[in-house]
This record gives structure tokens, sequence and C-alpha cells, in this order.
């Protein structure tokens, strides 16, 4: 199995995000559809979904279903190392170890063990989400600074008019509104008011994810799960699915 | 007319009749009569030790001796003799005399005397001097040569003999004969006391409850006025005549406070075989009940550790013998409102026969042990379970010694002296499959009878070691010990043992449900405790046959051993995971395991035996610590907060759940998910304060603490709440809702009823996240991961289920 993709800090940064909420995994690539990776951190709180398609490769090479053991860690080790410009080459010739090559002004490649682990079964939630907000990717990471600064739940409230973010604890609160005028929103559709709490260490430690993201879609409803997708060049898709605190 | 009587032996006691000591023992013959037989020819008697050098000198000792006797108890006979000290031979004068109680006059006298070095055995009771001398161990058969007594002279027994002869054993030991049925009474009082401790001199026994196998009685008070329940009591005891009491604490409670509030009521607790005598404390805190077994429960409950408050519902739920959820359960407090409000009476009266059943059951559960306790030691039943297992032992060793013509040593105040232990490996951290633990039998007793170490065979100048055909040398510390001949500890454990296999050999003649097999079964599981002891004993600075020497040898020879066997797993290209005292945790290959088995037992010449396998077990980078799932799927939790006093019942069951879960489906998710099942329920209010409640034991007396811990806080409230409370007491509390610092929220468990005043987060904080992270953090769990569940946080898994019920 050989795959080709154009840019390896892509790579880079949705990796070292994953890592900092799951220490092992199994990438799924299969000849048909690309190469997916699905996972729930170990309280359960946040479901991964990462999904390249078949075409945002520029090799994909795969002659049957390909499952590739993680650690993340070790993983975001390596593609830390990615330069810009670097392709990347992810290569697996059994089942025992796969390879990294950043290609660029050379070729530089790591070779890293298979961990002998089972992709659990996740099944696919079926949500319904009435608050659906789209914004820049830049904003979105801004905005997740603004409220770390105060405290370790961050609320969301939607309206068809706006979309506020907001905190608070002993410290202070830190409140945040984007209104349709302000320009910031790129799309926003929202049934009657939604809000919702959630804990925002899921959010800091996946905000390195958005760097790479051209846009960022929030969808939520009242005391359900938040879906956050980010839209990356090539197809690429990373979302994440976090639970609720309900108080 | 002389006769021969078959009888067995319950206990023994002494009289003085006509200025003359008299030996009684009670019995009971085979056809069920209670009998008495009275010894008169039995007189007591110490030891002068003769300082070397005036052994030539002995019989103008004597003479000395001889000219201390006053009229009122004369010295009858000075005898001159050669016994052993410490395995040498020695001459000594036996001094005997006629009332026991001058012993200790004349010891202080004889001692004082030129070439007398030291007096022995001047301190061991006259009763039970005459067992040792006459070999008579409770509960065994003997034959004896008596001739009956015209009148019963007070003993309410069936007859009273006097002894012509002495007895003869009729059964050997590794036989199960089986007892006649003995009569066994449990009982409970209940107080009624407005607040805290209360006061016998103004506070009621409100109930009595009785439980034989006539069944069941309540006696109580007709309303405030007790003397109907204690008269009914009294009656009761005496109509059914039990030979053993039991109680439940009784020791320490029931018997003292019924005893001095009879006292202040003017009535006497005529309940004895002896007429005349109330119960009365004695040497080993217990309350003696001539002619009856007073046994108190709770001595044996102290022995199981794994139940942490033992309190007699807790013990009796543990024991299987009745279930908390299937009696009424009152705390002490509640008593005079029970007992006030007449609708709710019943169920306090409810509440008292619940106890004297679980008293009951227990006493089914631990007497068969007891009495096995009682006739190896040869410590009468209502003794032995109050006194330490360094006590039993040394009952057994005087026994020993006096048949082998070896003299008691005097116990000697000493301070502890402290030296090497055991080793404990390093465990390998992490998960291990499929591992074996392998342990030495009775390491330490085989030590000692393997290399004759003893107080009497340690040899200082390495000169003389070729006068005993040489001397086992023990490694590190260079103790030397002389082969031959056997030492006092190695000759006794060569017997203990020799009596255990004969035992265990006899067992298997029995059915295992039969009442023979569970005998011999509880026989030789009190034979193993006391040969495990003897180690300890040795280093044990309250034991007449002290030897810090010894002591520190065996552990040395012990080290020795174990890294001899490591070694030679790790040659056989074993992996050794763990290893402590006398066990090893091996990587489980059938074959390399038969080859160290035989390597140790051919090579080393030790026993050493597979204890259990783990499936699957688990250690962190600590010593002692350890979870283990074995085959058969059950869970083995050492070393962590699970098994330790300072947290409450509910992080212990958080532990023991996590722990479990990650085991066997080793998912840290689904611990997880239980962590927050268990999180929701404590704040809806769902967990019942028990086991919310934290249990500390006071180490010294309150006025004594000067920073304010919670149970130092809890204690204080509990004191003005009127209850006494004393160093060494175990204080419950619960923490409430509130502000300021957690200590000061600390209450008494039963002046809170209302879960909703419970501080949940300091639950969840302090008790079930770090109970829980004991054992995930392991496994890669964090603390944020493991709090983000406990606060609101919902799961993905809520929304999965949400639709799947649509």
């Amino acid at each position: 199995m050989q795959l080709e993709f154009f840019d390896a800090r892509i790579w880079r940064y949705l990796v070292s995000a994953i890592s900092k909420v799951i220490e092992e995994g199994v990438f799924i690539v299969s000849p048909n559809e690309g190469m997916r990776f699905r996972a729930m951190d170990p309280s359960h709180v946040i479901l991964l979904d990462m999904y390249f398609p078949k075409d945002s490769f520029e090799t994909f090479d795969v002659g049957e279903e390909v499952r590739i053991g993680i650690n993340f860690e070790d993983l975001a080790k390596v593609l830390r190392r990615a330069k810009k410009e670097d392709r990347l080459i992810l290569e697996s010739k059994d089942s025992t170890s796969f390879s990294i090559t950043f290609k660029g002004k050379g070729e530089r490649t790591f070779t890293l063990p298979v961990l002998d682990i089972v992709a659990e079964e996740i099944p696919e939630p079926q949500l319904e989400f009435k608050a659906s907000i789209k914004i820049m990717s830049d904003i979105y990471r801004d905005t997740i600074k603004d409220v770390e600064l105060i405290g370790d739940i961050v609320k969301f409230i939607a309206s068809s008019e706006e979309f506020k973010i907001a905190s608070s604890s002993e410290f202070g609160e830190a409140e945040i509104i984007y209104s349709r005028e302000s320009g910031s929103i790129i799309d926003l559709e929202v049934e009657d008011v939604q809000e919702a709490s959630y804990t925002l260490e899921y959010f800091t430690d996946l905000s390195g994810a958005a760097r790479v993201a051209d846009t960022i879609t929030i969808r939520f409803s009242t005391d359900m799960p938040a879906e956050v997708i980010h839209e990356i060049p090539q197809g690429v898709v990373f979302k994440f699915l976090v639970a609720p605190r309900v108080e | 007319m002389p006769e021969r009587i078959n009888f067995i032996l319950l206990d023994a006691s002494y009289e003085i009749a006509g200025r003359e000591p008299v030996i009684v023992l009670w019995g009971l013959t085979e056809s069920g009569e209670r009998v008495v037989l009275l010894d008169r020819r039995f007189r007591p008697y110490f030891y002068g030790l003769i300082a070397k050098g005036f052994e030539d000198q002995s019989q103008r000792i004597a003479e000395n001796v001889k000219r201390l006797s006053r009229g009122r108890s004369p010295i009858i006979n000075v005898g001159i003799l050669t016994r052993r000290y410490f395995g040498r031979p020695r001459k000594v004068v036996r001094v005997t005399t006629v009332i026991p109680e001058s012993v200790r006059e004349y010891r202080e006298e004889v001692r004082k005397l030129e070439g007398i070095e030291d007096v022995l055995e001047a301190d061991i009771r006259f009763a039970m001097r005459y067992l040792i001398d006459k070999n008579l161990y409770p509960f065994r058969l003997y034959e004896v040569l008596v001739e009956k007594n015209p009148s019963n002279q007070g003993f309410r027994v069936d007859s009273v003999y006097t002894i012509a002869s002495d007895p003869v054993l009729v059964e050997e030991m590794s036989r199960a004969k089986l007892l006649p049925e003995l009569r066994v009474l449990a009982f409970d009082i209940e107080v009624y006391s407005e607040r805290g401790s209360p006061n016998p001199a103004k506070d009621p026994v409100i109930i009595i409850t009785v439980k034989s196998s006539e069944g069941e009685e309540v006696f109580t008070a007709e309303e405030f006025d007790d003397k109907k329940p204690i008269r009914e009591f009294i009656e009761y005891v005496r109509k059914y005549d039990p030979d053993i009491i039991v109680g439940y604490n009784s020791n320490h409670f029931d018997w003292p406070y019924l005893l001095q509030r009879a006292h202040y009521l003017g009535i006497r607790v005529d309940v004895t075989r002896r007429i005349g005598a109330e119960p009365t404390t004695s040497v080993y805190g217990h309350v003696s009940v001539p002619g009856r077994l007073n046994v108190d429960l709770y001595d044996y409950a102290e022995e199981i550790h794994e139940v942490k408050v033992k309190t007699l519902e807790e013990v009796a739920e543990y024991l299987g013998v009745m279930k908390k959820s299937e009696r009424v359960l009152i705390e002490w407090w509640q008593i005079p409102e029970y007992w006030r409000d007449k609708k709710k009476r019943p169920t306090l009266i409810r509440y008292a026969l619940d106890d004297v059943q679980a008293t009951y059951g227990l006493a089914e559960k631990m007497l068969p042990f007891a009495i096995q306790l009682s006739t190896v030691t040869g410590v009468p039943l209502d003794q032995v379970g109050a006194m330490s297992v360094g006590f039993r032992l040394e009952w057994y060793l005087m026994r020993a010694a006096y048949e082998r013509e070896e003299l008691v040593p005097n116990r000697v105040e000493r301070r502890e002296e402290s030296y090497k232990g055991a080793i404990v490996l390093s465990p390998l951290k992490g998960v291990h499959e499929n591992i074996a633990v392998l342990d030495f039998s009775s390491m330490y007793p085989n030590i000692m009878i393997k290399y004759n170490v003893g107080p009497d065979t340690i040899v200082d100048d390495p000169t003389e070691c070729g006068k005993y055909g040489g001397c086992h040398v023990a490694p590190e510390v260079g103790h030397r010990f002389r082969k031959e001949p056997p030492g006092f500890f190695k000759s006794v454990l060569e017997h203990l043992l020799n009596v255990r296999k004969t035992i265990r050999q006899q067992i298997k003649k029995f059915p295992p449900d039969s009442p023979e097999y569970r005998v011999l079964d509880e026989r030789q599981k009190a034979v193993k405790v006391l040969a495990n002891a003897a180690y300890g004993y040795m280093g044990w600075s309250g034991a007449r046959w002290y030897c810090r020497r010894c002591a520190e040898a065996v552990t040395a020879w012990g080290r020795h051993l174990i890294l001899s066997a490591i070694e030679y797993a790790r040659k056989l290209g074993l992996k050794v995971v763990y290893g402590d005292t006398d066990s090893l945790f091996v990587e489980y290959d059938k074959a390399k395991v038969e080859k160290l088995i035989e390597y140790v037992e051919k090579e080393l010449g030790f026993d050493i035996k597979i204890d259990k396998i783990y499936k699957r077990v688990f250690f962190t980078e600590a010593k002692k610590r350890y979870v283990g799932l074995l085959e058969d799927g059950r869970i083995d939790i050492v070393g962590f907060e699970a098994v330790r006093g300072d947290w409450s019942e509910l992080a212990k069951e958080v532990q023991w759940q996590v722990a479990e879960i990650v085991l066997k489906t080793g998912d840290t998710g689904k611990a997880i998910e239980y962590v927050r099942k268990i999180v929701k329920q404590l704040k809806e209010g769902h967990i019942p304060i028990e086991k919310l409640v934290i249990w500390k034991t006071l180490s010294k007396s309150i006025n004594e603490y000067e920073h304010e811990a919670p149970h130092v806080v809890a204690a204080r409230r509990a004191i003005a709440a009127g209850l006494k409370v004393s160093s060494g007491d175990k204080i419950g509390y619960v923490i409430v809702k509130g502000t300021g610092k957690i200590s000061q929220r600390a209450y008494p468990y039963f002046m809170v009823r209302d879960t909703s005043k419970i501080d949940v987060d300091y639950y969840v904080d302090k008790q079930i996240i770090p109970a829980a992270l004991r054992i995930l953090g392991y496994f890669g769990v964090t603390e944020k991961q493991l709090k983000a569940v406990s606060t609101g946080q919902r799961s993905i898994f809520d929304f999965f289920q949400r639709k799947s019920t649509k």
C-alpha cells in the first residue's frame, strides 16, 4: 500500500491534535473509499472522525483494505518534522510496520511499528442539529483562545440573529458575539434559540486542527452534543462530536 | 467405691477448701452428663535456678529455702533436680508449697538467696499448671479413676467426683472424635441511654435477647424498670444451663454493663455453675463465668482483616450469616426514640432479636475453629480468643517444655529491636498475562527446622561448633546454630508439622461435608496458625523465648532462599514479575515452572507449590500492590486503598469495580462509564450514607491533637453529643456541604441522615476519582478525563442510546 498526499503539514496538525485526546487508534485504508479514522477518547466524551477521500491523494495504491494501528504520540513526533512544501508518503508493506516519507528537498523516511490493536466499532450517531453556524477557521481559533482565558466550560447560544460564545468562572466572564451583520459568519441556520455547554478542554486540545482548515461548521442543539466540522482542502474532513455538560 | 469414667475437659479452675487448694475440672461425659472432677492432690511449685559455680552447694541452698517456710502455707518439699535451661542442663531447687497465692511471696525471698540465679515458672497460674503437668487439653476425651461425692457441694452439675488417679487420654490428636452436643447460648442486651455512653447507675437494660438450641426469647423492661428482664435472663441461663455463652463484644460491653447494672439493682447475677459465684473479669480481659465457657466472638471477628468495620451486622454479612438488607438496623442513638414510641418498639425488639440471631449464627461459624484452637494450644476456650497469637503459641511451648524437662524462661521487659525483614522485589510495572504464584510452604517454620534455629541452639563461639557436629551459619548475618542435638523449637515445630500431616491424612477418610471432616479441617488450620507463629514469636519482645538473632537469621535464610529460586528461574528463562517474602510471581510456562519447583525441592530442600494462576495481573511500580484476575473470574486486590482503612466504602467499591472491569474487559472506557454512573447516583442522592462514612482511628487522646483533622473535628462533635470517645476508637464521619475547610465540615455519621446534606464534590474529587485513578492512571487515563466525567459531562453514549431506543 502506498499513499501520497500533497501537503504533509495537514497531516502534522491533524495528528498532533488527535494525539492530545487519544493515545492509540487504527487508520483504515480501503480501496474504494480512501482513509478513515474514527475513535472515542477513553472517557467517551468526544468522537473523532477524520476522512481523507480517495481522490485527495495523488497516489492511491491500495490493493485490499489495510488497517494500521497507530500510537499517536509517536506519529505526531515524526510529523512534527514536516517542513513547508513537504509531501507525505504513507507506505505499508507488511502488518508489523509502516513508513512515513517526507518528500521535499530530500526524501526522509521514518519507519514505525504497527500496534496490534483492534478498531472500536462505533455506531454512527443519528443526531438532529437545530443550530448550524459556519465561520472562518481563524475566527474559530481566536474565539477558543478568548474563552480559554476565563473558564473551563464554554457555552454556545445561537439564535437566528447571532451566535454567542460565553464562559464564566470566579475569575471573570467572557462573551463573544458574532452577528449576521458582523460579517464573520458565513452561514447561520438556527431554529428558535439553542443553548448548550461543553467542556472547553476538548476544543482547546483540538484547536490545532483548525490551522489547516478553511472553514469550521459548528452544529448543535440545546443540551445535545455539538459537532465541529473542519473543512480542509482536497475534500479532507476532520470533525469531532462532543457531548454536552448538563448541570 | 472408685469407678472409671470418661470425660471431655471443658475448663479448669481452683478453689481453697480447708486451707488446701482443690483443682476443679469442669467436664462433660460421653453420655452428656455435666460433671465436676475435684483433685485435692496437686500443689503449687516453682523453681530456683542455681547459679553456675554453686552446683555443689545445692544441698545448703535447699536447706536455706526450707527455712523460709511459714505456717500459713508451709514449704512442703524442696527437691534438687536437673532440668534444662535454654537446652543446657542446670541444677534447680523445686519449691513446693500449699496455697497458690503464697508462691508470689516465696518467689521474692528465694530470689534473694545466695547461689540462686533466678526463680522460674513462679508466674504460671495454678489451674494452668495442673493442665500442663497432667497433660490435659480442653475438648479431649480422658478416662479417669474417680470416687463419686455424696453431694454436689454447690456445683450446678449432674455429678461431682473426686479424682483418685491422673486422667489418661483416650483419643489421639489426629482422630476426629466428635463431641457430645454442647449447649450454646447467645445473648445480647440493649440499654436505654438518652445521651452518649450509658451509665449503669441510671440507664436501664430495656431488652435482653437470647438464642439457644431451644429457640429465641426476649425479655423486656416494664417501661424503665429493668428488674424483670434481668431476673428472667438469669432464670433462663440457669434453666437452659449452657456450656458455652457467646456474645458480640460481650466481654467489653454486655457482661460488664449487666453486672454493674444488676449490682445497682441489688440483683445477684447468679448464672454460673458454682453457687454463689458471679461472673468476674479475668486475666486476658475476658469475663469468666465459672463452669461455663464465655466466648466473645468479637475476638475472632478482629482476626478477619477483610472486614474493615467490625460491627456485628458487617461481620455477619461477610460470613454469610445474615444479610444487612434482611435485618432491622437501628443506630445506638436511635434506641431511646424507638423505645419511647410504642409504635416503633416492636421494631426495636426485632432489631435486638436480629442481633442475637446474628450472634448465634456467628458462633456456629466461629466456634468450631475456636474449639480446635483451644484443644491444640491447651488454653481453655474462654481465654484463647482473648489472647494474642504470641500467647497462644507460648502456652503450647510451655507444655512442650514441660514434656522435655525444659525450664520456661521468665518474661523480661525489653525494648523493641528491629532487624532486617523479608525480601520484597520491585515488581515489573504493567499488565502481565498468565502468571503463576509460587508459594514456599511454611517457609519460616521449615527454615527453623532445617537449620535448628532457636535461643537454645545459637552458638556464640565458633570454635564450639565442632562439639555439635558443626554449625549452620545464617547468610549475611552470620549467626550460628549447632547442628545437633535438635533444639526446642525444631522439635516442637517438627511435632506440629507432623501432627498436621497426620490430620490431613485422616481428613481424606471423610467426605468433605461430614462433621468429622470439618473438625479435622479446623484443627489442621489451628495447628498451621501455631507453626507459622513461631518465627514472629521469637522476634516479639514480650516472648519468654525471645531471640532477636534467631528471627534475624530466619529472615536472612528466607531472603537467600527466594533469591536462589529467582536466580534459577531467570536461568531457565522464566520471567520473574514479582516476589515477596515466600512467594514468587513468574510467567506460567508449565514445563519451566515444574523445573523450578523441582530445583527448589531437590536442590534447596524446601517445599514450594503453585498457589494460584492469574490470567492477568497488573502491577504498579510500588511493592505489595497489585490486582490480579484469577482463572475463575475472581479478582484479588492487594495493597490498594480498596483494602486500606481510611477510605469510604464507596471509594473502596469504586476501586474494586474499576479494577474488575479493566482486568476483565481490558477496556478503560467501560470503567470510566461505570465511574460516571456512580457519580450520577451520588449526585442524585442514591448512594446510602453508610457508604460515605470514612473511618479513622484516633491515635491519641482528643486533647493531644493540635491540628484539626476531619476525624478529630468529628470526634469533638460526637463528644459534645454525649458520646464517650477515647484514643484507639474508630471515628466514622461524613463531609457535608458548606463553606470553610473540609475538616470543619466533618460530622459523625450518625448525625447526618439526609443524603442531600452530603458534599458531593468532596466525595467525587477526594474519594471516587482518586480511588479510580489509582488503577486507571496506570492505563493512561488522566485525572482530567475522569474529572470531566464527574462534572455533569455527558458521554457520547448517552446520545447513541437515546436514539436506539426510539
